[in-house]
Formats: C-alpha cells, structure tokens, sequence
C-alpha cells in the first residue's frame, strides 16, 4: 500500500492505518528502536507507542513522507526510554558510543554563557549538512540520526569499518568547526 | 550544551537527508569489475587520441535561450521508487539521487495517458496547491491532450519534489549539447516563513519534435541552493 493511501487510513480513523504502518514499516522503525536501546523486546514497545503516537498525530498532522514522521517519532521515543533505562544499567544498543562520539562536538556543559535557540541549532546542522557531498552526508546521517553501527554502515556503502570511522571522526571535527565558526560554542 | 542535546538536534534535520540516507545505497563491485573497467578507459584513451585529429575541437554545453515553453504544476510529494524507475535519467539518479531530477519525455497522447493511469496513485493528478493547478488542469489549459499538440511536439517532464508547499520552483535555464539536453530548474523564491508540508511540482515543457529528435540523453537537476 503506498503512503498516501495509509495516511488516508489515519485520516479516515480507520485501524486498519495500524496494520499497514506495521507491515510497511514495522522493520524500519524497529531497527531504529533497536540501534537505540539494543534490546529487541523495548524497541517493540517502542514500536508499538510510535504506532499509537501516530494515530493521535493523523489528524491533525499529514505526513507526506510517513517513513521519515515515524522515523522521528520512534527515534524520539527510543531515546526517552534510553534515558530512562540507562538509570537501571538496562540495554546494549549503539546509542552510548555514539553519544561519547558526539561529546567531541559540545562543551557537555548545562551552560557556556550562550543560550541558543534550538531552532537556530538545528538550522546550523541542516546547512552543514548541506555543504557535504552525499555519500558523506549519509554516512553522518546513518550514525548521528539512525544510530547505525560503524560495520553496518561499513556494509551499506561498501567500506571498511576504518575508514568509516575515519570520515566520521572528520565529519564530526568539521560540524564542531563550522558551528564555531558560525558563532556557536557549543 | 550537552552530548545529548546535539543528538536530539540531530533528529530535528530535515527530512530529505534522512530519508537520503536510507536510499542510498553503493553495492559492491566484483574485483574483475574494477580491472575490465581500467581496460575500458585505456581502450577508449586510445580510440579517443586516434581520431582526435579528425574532429573539430569540442566544445561545452551551449545554453538554450530562451527556454522551452513551459509551465509548472502541483503534483504532490512522493518518494515511490517507481518514479525513478520510470525516468529517462534512471541511471544518474541511482547513482547521485541528490542531484539530479527524474525527467520523463511524451511523444504521443497514448503515452501521457500511459503515464498518468501508471503514476494516478504515486502523484497527486487532480488537486492544485494554493495559486498553482493540478496536473491535469495545467495538461488540459496548454491543450497538451490534443492529439495534434503531439504531431509535432513532445513534452518533457520533471519532478521536483520539495519540503515546504510554499517553496516556488521554475526552469532556470536549459543545456545542450549535441545529443543531450539538461533542464536546469530553480527554487523562484526564499520565503522566510513557509509551511512545514511536503510538496511536489511537475515543470512541463515542450519541445519540437525538430529539436527533441537531436538529443539521445537526457537529464535534469536542481540548480544548487548556494549557487543562487
């Protein structure tokens, strides 16, 4: 079933829109869950609290691009729950190395004197990423967004798992450089 | 700020980037690919110096002025692989799907009416977008359905998909060269306000059959944001 009629289904309150959602993109949001939490029976929660926070969402919200609205819910989701669990030592995922890899870019300080709009922050991130060639681009994209792992992404772009690390390293020294050059100390 | 907020930020980017990610896909090439492709350019560095002397000296893509008539039309978002599938320029957007634009020729009325009966649920046929009309209406007000439209024109079309529906895009220019044609599209307008919707406009343009008959290629894609 393509997008638009799926939606329509959430449109329509119709519950057959859950089915579809699952069938459709049931993996793709539970890879994401699982990257994150890197156990199977949360991300499935996860999955299905996306599925029900896409039902409230549609209407009044219309997706024209569900799999990257799901994306972002079960991402968001995900991470919450991973703060929550992180408390109890539970879970395995992807997420913690990737974290660490991001400390490199920020301050890791509540407050360095500046307070940014989040918006202005992301608007940053969006331009950088705009300055990149593609393949590099989604190589950054598949780690920071969908918290891939190093080998998968490795896989994904036939690459080695070095050399994957390397442009990330150099991604990420770029991102730090240009938010500072653009006046945020992060 | 902290290592947490970055990656929350992270997950704010725009949608194209992420679903860019997960498209985009570079297989592996067999190593006997690598070898027989090193041959090929010898063979062709040989032939090309071989006949260098025969031709006159190349020259660059020359620009078509003015344009192609052409107009433009809402056609909604979408990102069904059949879109890319279906385009004239399948290969380069599997190769660089970030730049370049799907582009589709009708040479005769079957053939739009072909198009438009396989692509009626991936695009939006029938529903405009605030000032600009649907796909059948602007086909129906240039009378590019009449069968006599097409005895001596064809109708190139591109798909230019967009992240907001307030973003307004146009043909900024057309390239060709000897057998190949490249249409240049451009976002018209910078608005700093626009709707958070997705959108998709389909430019069409038209194009003797004099003049489309020359090219063997083509190709479109979207002029580059910092270059405008």
């Amino acid at each position: 079933m393509d997008d638009a009629a799926i939606v329509q289904l959430y449109l329509d309150r119709d519950e057959q829109a859950i089915p579809a959602t699952a069938e459709k993109y049931g993996n793709y949001c539970v890879s994401i869950a699982n990257n994150i939490l890197g156990n199977r029976e949360d991300a499935e929660e996860c999955v299905n609290d996306t599925y029900l926070n896409t039902w409230n969402a549609i209407p009044p919200h219309r997706p024209e691009r569900l799999s990257t609205f799901l994306g972002k819910i079960v991402r968001n989701l995900a991470f919450n729950r991973y703060k929550h669990t992180t408390a109890d030592k539970r879970g395995g995922g992807e997420l913690p190395a990737v974290l660490d890899e991001l400390a490199g870019c920020v301050s890791g300080k509540e407050d360095v004197g500046h307070h940014y709009e989040y918006k202005e922050i992301v608007a940053a991130i969006n331009d950088f990423l705009g300055t990149l060639p593609a393949e590099k681009r989604n190589v950054f994209v598949c780690r920071y967004w969908y918290t891939d792992s190093i080998s998968a992404i490795a896989a994904r772009y036939d690459k080695t798992d070095a050399a994957v690390s390397m442009t990330l390293n150099r991604l990420r020294l770029k991102l730090r450089d240009y938010l500072i050059a653009r006046g945020y100390e992060l | 700020m902290k290592k947490e907020e970055l990656y929350e930020a992270i997950g704010d980017i725009q949608g194209h980037y992420v679903h860019e990610a997960r498209c985009a896909v570079r297989k592996a090439r067999p190593v006997w690919l690598k070898w027989a492709a090193m041959a090929a350019c010898l063979c062709l560095v040989a032939v090309a110096l071989a006949i260098m002397g025969d031709r006159p000296p190349s020259v660059g893509p020359e620009e078509v002025d003015p344009p192609y008539a052409n107009t433009i039309a809402y056609v909604g978002w979408s990102e069904d692989p059949v879109i890319c599938e279906g385009a004239l320029n399948k290969e380069l957007l599997q190769t660089e799907p970030s730049a370049h634009l799907p582009i589709f020729k009708m040479d005769t009325v079957e053939e739009l009416e072909r198009f438009i009966s396989k692509y009626e649920t991936v695009f939006t046929m029938n529903q405009g977008y605030d000032d600009r009309l649907s796909f059948e209406a602007a086909i129906a007000k240039a009378q590019w359905d009449r069968e006599g439209f097409f005895n001596e024109h064809s109708l190139l079309m591109i798909y230019v998909p967009a992240n907001s529906g307030s973003f307004r895009f146009g043909v900024q220019k057309v390239t060709v060269t000897d057998n190949s044609i490249c249409v240049v599209a451009e976002q018209k307008n910078d608005p700093e306000i626009f709707t958070e919707d997705m959108a998709g406009w389909m430019i069409l343009m038209e194009v003797e059959d004099e003049e489309i008959g020359k090219y063997t290629s083509f190709d479109a894609v979207l002029k580059p944001k910092r270059d405008r």
